[in-house]
Order: C-alpha cells, then structure tokens, then sequence
C-alpha cells in the first residue's frame, strides 16, 4: 500500500515537474498566430471546412499549451512559484468566465438581432480553455515582470 | 521577512549574477530576494547560507507582522 501511495506521489512529482524545452515558447508563439489567421480565414459552411475548424482549434489550444508550459533560461524555485500562481489565477478566471460569460453574451443578445438568443449563452469548451492559457500565460508574463 | 543578503554579498564583493550562479538560481530571484518581493524555500537559505558560512538566523529575520 506503501509502495503504491510512493509511486502515485512519485508520478504526480514527474507531472508537477514537466515543462516542454525552451525553443516550444517560439514554435508555440508562431503556431498560434498563424492558426488564429487560419481560423478567421476557414469558411463556417460545409463539412470539412467544419472539421478543419474544429481541428484548428485543437491545435490552438496545444500551441498555447507550448507556450504556457515552455521552460524558462533559468527554470528556479521563484519561476515555479510564478507559473503556479499564474495557473491559480487563471483556473479562477476561467470558471468566472463559464459562469457569468453567457449572461453577459445574453444581455448583449436583447440588443443585436439574433434569430434564438438561447444559442449566445451556450460556450464551448474551447472557449474556456482558451481564455484560461491566455490569461495563464499573460499572467505569468505579469507577474515574472513585476517580480524582477 | 527581511534578509540581509545584499549586505553580505557586498560583504564578499560579489554581484547579484555571482551569487545566483552558485546557487543555481537566475539573477532576477536574487532581486527578488534582496528587494523582500520573494521568500526564498528552506533548500534555497540553506545554499545562501552555505555561500556566505554564516547561520540561517544571520541572514533572514521574522518581523513582527510574519
């Protein structure tokens, strides 16, 4: 029983210590922004075009992951301390965002015509996923900033 | 928190980029440390510690709010 709560506790260690080397900072930065190009230019008509943008978004989100995730010139106790708090705050965010962003796309809805404003309140999972490494990521750049 | 480090690495004439190569640690931590805006873990006073031959309890002080 020992040995099992060692190797949980070993494996979580591994995960809590995983960072993608430096260099995916840059391929991460570059990827999202040709892919944020890619997902306003796709068309929102016909099956593939569809299933593009669905996979555009995963890739998206997998490039912000590089970047959040991408190892420091100096990965310290300080960085790891940051990077926590930055995930805190952005963990936080993003349940606030889930919570009060389809109220406020259905008070924006009573003022654009929309044909069911029932379908501005539903957000997709990518939308919250998004904004949580955005705000992870320009976090941590905030707080590495004014920590220095 | 406060800590005395600066005055001991001015003490042994080091710069803040010396002291965090020894211990393994970027310039800005030191920063950090010396400006009371990061409170370094146990491992880490033990290292600063190490470096300068000196007690823990000569380098950082507990204040009154800690």
């Amino acid at each position: 029983m020992k040995n099992i709560a060692n190797c949980e506790r070993n494996a979580m260690e591994r995960i809590f210590l995983f960072r993608f080397p430096q260099s995916f900072k840059k391929i991460g930065l570059i990827s999202m922004i040709a892919l944020l190009i890619l997902l306003f230019l796709l068309p929102d008509e016909g099956t593939t075009a569809l299933i593009l943008k669905e996979l555009t978004k995963n890739l998206l989100l997998l490039s912000l992951l590089m970047i959040a995730m991408a190892r420091e010139d100096v990965e310290d106790e300080r960085i790891a301390s940051l990077r926590a708090k930055a995930f805190q705050i952005s963990f936080i965010w993003a349940v606030l965002y889930a919570l009060f962003q389809p109220f406020a796309n259905l008070l924006v809805a009573q003022f654009i015509p929309v044909d069911d404003p029932m379908n501005f309140i539903e957000i997709s999972s990518f939308q919250v996923l998004f904004v949580m490494l955005l705000v992870q990521i320009g976090m941590f750049q905030l707080l590495k900033k004014d920590a220095a | 928190m406060k800590n005395k480090i600066k005055v001991f690495r001015a003490m042994n004439d080091m710069t803040q980029q010396d002291l965090a190569e020894q211990i393994d640690v970027s310039r800005q931590t030191i920063n950090s440390i010396e400006n009371n805006r990061y409170v370094p873990s146990t491992v880490l006073a033990l290292k600063l510690s190490k470096v300068f031959e000196v007690e823990v309890n000569e380098l950082f002080e507990l204040e009154k709010d800690d």
